[in-house]
């Protein structure tokens, strides 16, 4: 997933930390974690309240989660995160097990939003519950507030023709053809009908007819928004983009628009070879306290699931994502359409 | 001993020789070494530099084109009126840069207005030049190639950051890493209508460039934030396109100065890291483009195996070894030379002192020498010499000594033990041949009173008078000895017949009966003689000698006789 890209200038080898200096006899748990979800004195806190010890093994990508995850029938790991979209596949392979909300304590401190699960469809299968939300971040609209006498309240913002040639997008087939869904006021921006595709594509060339350009990496974004008098912005890093603008003397805002923004949510979960469900649920318990969600917001910049985001109201809306229907038709159609094809040409065979 | 100097010396030469070659055989790699890297390093900075300003060259030469197509009537024409004849005027001249250069992908008209719509579009597929028409062509203005371009001044050139091309429909450029230059067309008013586009085939002109570069060159190109948009292996390159980042300064460490901003060039010596096998000498030069651009400096190198420079030292090596061979051996040669005229001088003094008591002949002592062998030599001449002549005078000696202890020292004769040998000899010799032999003794008559009257000194005289005479009366092969105070004996082998025996006595007697001048007074001087024959009056000495004496006693009985009558 690309918003990890915020989270890669850590060390990003996968690494087993011994931290603890409990007796040999003590249990151990065994970590697959992001960077940023472990920190050594998160673990040292959790090592010193339950006596176990905690093996952390980093990932850096989607890709080796499923790897390391899958190699020996997820036997090798107790307890993994993971984001709702990914989520799914290990559902389906049977690799994780359902867990007893209240086996977690910490779960009532969490914000209303991360407590129903009904909100949260990728957390859940069949009502039973999957995963626990640890970690999100939202995209967001970032507008000039010199070009903007008011903050823009949809998406449909970035076809504004007022703004031709100041609107930025990033380059992703998925999440552009997701916009475009919303666009269309699809229920699920994740599942495109067979009807649908024509008119998000006729959506998506009028998108690139409005744009100034895309970007890729949150720096390029902010450079061109700045250099090029850009007005809006389809913000995929969220508000790691809206601090990069401000401290570049950038008088931005951040809006969330009525469609509700785009969000990944990283969950943990626990393994079907997890050796102690108990001590896992425990893990995760510990990570859902008031000390490791502050690491994780004042540290690494990213929102926790207790305290409010600083950007959001508690009414907006987030869409979680989830698999698209076929990733691959709506990266060739976006290639396309980026390319300059006219609609009719984006929709051939 | 002397195989062990000549081998010692040897080996000390040989090795001294050694040493001093291979000490300045080492140096002088060493040095070379250092030399031959620092000609390299530089070399690779010129080679850079040179390149850069090639590239810099081609881009002006490309730049050229561009400026010259916007330039062109039919560009103007194409956009303002969508006049095929224009398009298909400009599409030609589009196709005549591009036939003589292979590094363009494409070349682009695209209209200011309808979205950036490509109005004239010539791609290059494979080895053929289309021209992209109709539906084919696409909406650009959402590339920075497009909007920034539009907003420079009539005159001047965009250039893209360098990416992999992506844009779909792109013929040979799809997937290519290209770089685009750009330049506005402006109408009469001085408004832009359109942008003249060229897409560079990056690979294609570092090929061309790199083309010349010696085999073992490595060419590497990065942009301002170090990644790699060149490298040996190409699946280093474009790293961001990919999702991660290949950077410059992971690999060169030392480049980040360059990369930063804060030195224009830098010359390395890359052996840690993944270099560390196969040590690199590396130069890397930031070349900023004097032109529109987001994508800031470049970073150009070059880089040699420090072993392929090291091995220009190879021929060097060889010769080094030679000549250190060709002094070993010297020095063995020299050595041998040297050990055989220092243990010759010694064997021969050896030698010298071996035949010292033999008789043999002794070898010459090399005493005209003038070195500390010479001195040697002469003094152990010396010694020889000394030691001769003192042997000689031993000898001399021990024969006298023996003279002395066989002969009488009064008159010279044998005494009785040679006499005894010599008869024991002729007897044998006798008995052996069936032959004869004589013996005689001669007694001096009256002698006693000769000493008593006239002296012990006159006595010694007479017998030394009656020696001679019975000495001058025998044959050379007889024998006369004295065996007492005035006893005489002869011996007379191998006689043919008593009767030479009688003969040799009568002459005896007759020789002594002559007067003997002694100091003037003459001296009358009578003998008594006994002859005894072998094997007539005996078979051994001792008879032989009873028979002598009793025949001698008969004698001077009957002289006594005779004096008396």
């Amino acid at each position: 997933m690309l918003r990890r890209l915020c989270l890669r200038r850590l060390p990003s080898l996968v690494l087993a930390l011994a931290l603890s200096g409990t007796a040999c006899a003590a249990e151990v748990l065994r970590v697959l974690s992001w960077p940023g979800y472990a920190d050594a004195d998160v673990v040292q806190a959790f090592e010193a309240r339950t006596g176990a010890r905690v093996e952390v093994t980093l990932v850096d990508s989607d890709e080796t989660l499923w790897q390391k995850v899958t190699a020996h029938d997820a036997a090798d790991y107790d307890v993994f995160a993971v984001n709702t979209a990914e989520l799914q596949r290990y559902i389906d392979r049977g690799l994780v097990v359902p867990i007893d909300p209240a086996a977690l304590p910490n779960l009532a401190a969490q914000l209303p939003r991360f407590r129903d699960p009904t909100t949260l469809p990728g957390t859940t299968r069949d009502d039973r519950l999957f995963a626990i939300p640890y970690a999100y971040a939202e995209m967001g609209l970032i507008y000039d507030r010199r070009q903007f006498e008011a903050p823009p309240q949809s998406i449909a913002a970035l076809w504004d023709a007022r703004l031709r040639g100041k609107v930025l997008i990033y380059n992703s087939g998925s999440h552009n053809f997701s916009l475009a869904a919303q666009m269309l006021g699809k229920g699920s921006p994740f599942h495109l009908d067979a009807a649908d595709w024509a008119p998000a594509v006729e959506h998506l060339v009028e998108l690139r007819r409005n744009l100034l350009t895309f970007y890729v990496q949150p720096e390029e974004s902010a450079r061109l928004f700045l250099s090029r008098g850009a007005a809006l912005m389809f913000a995929n890093y969220g508000t790691q983009q809206l601090q990069l603008l401000r401290a570049a003397g950038a008088d931005v805002g951040y809006a969330i628009p009525r469609e509700g923004a785009l969000a990944w949510l990283d969950c943990w979960v626990v393994t079907r070879g997890a050796r102690n469900r108990a001590l896992a649920l425990a893990w995760i318990d510990h990570l859902l306290g008031t000390g490791p969600a502050h690491v994780l917001d004042a540290r690494h910049g990213l929102n926790n699931t207790r305290d409010p985001a600083p950007h959001q109201a508690e009414t907006d809306r987030l869409v979680w994502l989830e698999p698209v229907e076929d990733v691959e038709r709506r990266n060739l159609l976006w290639e396309r359409i980026l390319s300059g094809d006219r609609a009719t040409r984006v929709l051939a065979p | 001993m002397r195989f062990g100097i000549a081998a010692r010396l040897g080996i000390v030469l040989a090795l001294s020789g050694m040493l001093s070659a291979g000490v300045t055989a080492v140096q002088a790699q060493r040095a070379s070494e250092t030399l031959l890297v620092d000609s390299a390093r530089t070399e690779l900075l010129t080679s850079t530099r040179v390149l850069s300003r090639r590239i810099t060259q081609v881009r002006e030469d490309i730049s050229r084109t561009l400026l010259a197509l916007a330039r062109h009537p039919a560009a103007l024409a194409a956009l303002d009126s969508d006049d095929p004849q224009a398009a298909t005027q400009l599409a030609t001249l589009f196709a005549l840069p591009m036939e003589a250069n292979r590094a363009y992908f494409q070349i682009r008209l695209i209209d200011a207005a309808d979205n950036g719509l490509e109005r004239v579009r010539i791609d290059r597929d494979d080895d053929t030049l289309v021209r992209v028409g109709g539906d084919a062509l696409q909406e650009k203005g959402h590339y920075p190639y497009v909007f920034d371009t539009l907003a420079l001044a009539p005159g001047e050139v965009y250039m893209s950051r360098v990416g992999i091309n992506r844009e779909r429909g792109s013929h040979a450029a799809l997937g290519q890493p290209a770089v685009q230059l750009a330049t506005p067309v402006v109408d009469a008013e001085g408004k832009p209508r359109g942008v003249i586009v060229g897409s560079v085939d990056l690979n294609g002109v570092f090929a061309l460039l790199a083309a010349d570069l010696p085999a073992d060159f490595r060419l590497y190109l990065a942009n301002s934030a170090g990644d790699f948009l060149i490298h040996p292996d190409p699946a280093r390159t474009f790293g961001f396109d990919k999702g991660r980042r290949v950077r410059l300064q992971d690999e060169f460490p030392a480049v980040q100065a360059v990369i930063e901003g804060r030195a224009g060039e830098s010359m390395i010596d890359s052996d840690a890291g993944e270099h560390a096998p196969t040590p690199l000498l590396a130069a890397f030069i930031a070349a900023r483009a004097q032109l529109r651009t987001d994508e800031g400096a470049f970073i150009l190198g070059l880089a040699r195996p420090r072993a392929t420079v090291l091995a220009e030292l190879d021929p060097l090596r060889d010769i080094m070894l030679q000549i250190v061979i060709g002094m070993c051996l010297t020095g063995i040669l020299l050595a041998a030379i040297l050990a055989r005229a220092i243990t010759h001088p010694i064997e021969v003094l050896g030698a010298a002192v071996q035949n010292f008591s033999g008789n043999g002949q002794a070898p010459a002592l090399p005493v005209e020498r003038q070195d500390e062998i010479g001195a040697l030599a002469r003094r152990f001449a010396e010694l020889r010499t000394q030691i001769g002549q003192q042997m000689a005078e031993l000898e001399h000696r021990r024969s006298e000594l023996e003279h002395l202890a066989r002969h009488d020292a009064l008159t010279g004769l044998p005494n009785r033990a040679l006499f005894d040998d010599r008869m024991a000899v002729a007897l044998a010799a006798a008995r052996r041949e069936q032959g004869r032999l004589a013996l005689l003794f001669v007694d001096v008559d009256q002698f006693k009173p000769i000493n008593d009257r006239l002296g012990h000194v006159v006595g010694d005289r007479v017998l030394e008078a009656v020696a001679t005479r019975i000495r001058q009366c025998i044959r050379e092969s007889d024998t006369a000895a004295r065996i007492g105070g005035d006893e005489f004996v002869v011996l007379l082998p191998g006689i043919a017949s008593a009767e030479d025996a009688r003969r040799v006595a009568d002459k005896i007697r007759a020789a002594i009966d002559r007067p003997f001048t002694i100091d003037g007074d003459e001296l009358a001087v009578s003998v008594s003689m006994g002859l005894a024959h072998y094997p007539d009056d005996g078979a051994d000495a001792t008879t032989l000698a009873r028979h002598a004496d009793t025949a001698m006693y008969r004698d001077k009985a009957e002289g006594k006789a005779r004096r008396h009558a």
